[in-house]
């Protein structure tokens, strides 16, 4: 499995040359690209933050659920840190098997779960205060 | 005997010069609030992820806790020399 954090833009054609096989007759793919606008307003750029080791972690405990659940061959997962522009990917999963409907479950299954349980933080910045998707500021100043 | 004795001493005397401490892990929000990614900060016998980050951040709501980099209960009994990470809402994807 491949699994990568990158301060560079996504080469996606790695995590699909690194799922490809002689046995799969099937490659599903994802890519998560920063949007112009979220919830109804402009987005200038997302800056992403990763926990790399219980990333890696994590990820990792995901595949082994799907290797659990369906006869997949190899799954890349390349994720970005750092500040993203509009049009930039953020994620990409690829996914290999020998029939097409187990990679396709298994890469919306990978994003989903993805989405609730890794470590993966963005700031997003907007005309006006950048702000940290999910958080309310709620600590006390130190 | 009297080197057992004097290898609790030692250790008493080490443990004085040098007491126990938890280095602590910032992201997002919370290490910019924190102004640091990352913190040594005493130990006190029975620390928990929770009593930790309400004695360091104040409060705990809404965090989750990594130890040694593998998600544990806000009650996981912290050991010297631990690594606590403060985990804030995830937005992975």
């Amino acid at each position: 499995m491949l699994i990568e954090v990158t301060d560079q833009s996504i080469d996606a054609g790695r995590a699909l040359d690194y799922v490809r096989h002689r046995s799969c007759g099937a490659v599903a793919f994802f890519e998560g690209d920063i949007r112009e606008t979220n919830e109804g307003e402009a987005v200038i750029s997302l800056e992403y933050e990763v926990y790399e080791a219980l990333f890696r972690k994590v990820v990792s405990q995901i595949a082994a659920e799907i290797k659990d659940r369906w006869a997949v061959h190899e799954i890349a997962v390349i994720q970005r840190s750092g500040h993203l522009q509009i049009g930039d990917a953020g994620i990409v999963i690829a996914v290999s098997s020998p029939h097409r409907r187990e990679a396709l479950e298994a890469v919306a299954y990978l994003i989903e779960e993805f989405k609730k349980r890794v470590p993966v933080w963005k700031k997003e910045h907007r005309p006006g205060q950048p702000k940290w998707i999910n958080w309310e500021p709620q600590l006390p100043q130190k | 005997m009297n080197n057992s004795i004097s290898e609790t001493t030692d250790k008493a005397a080490a443990a004085a010069a040098h007491p126990p401490t938890v280095h602590l892990l910032f992201f997002a929000a919370v290490r910019e609030q924190m102004g640091t990614a990352a913190r040594e900060v005493a130990l006190k016998p029975g620390d928990t992820p929770l009593t930790v980050a309400e004695r360091v951040l104040g409060s705990a709501r809404s965090l989750l806790f990594a130890v040694n980099d593998d998600l544990v209960s806000a009650d996981h009994v912290l050991q010297p020399g631990d690594r606590l990470a403060f985990i804030p809402p995830m937005a992975g994807g």
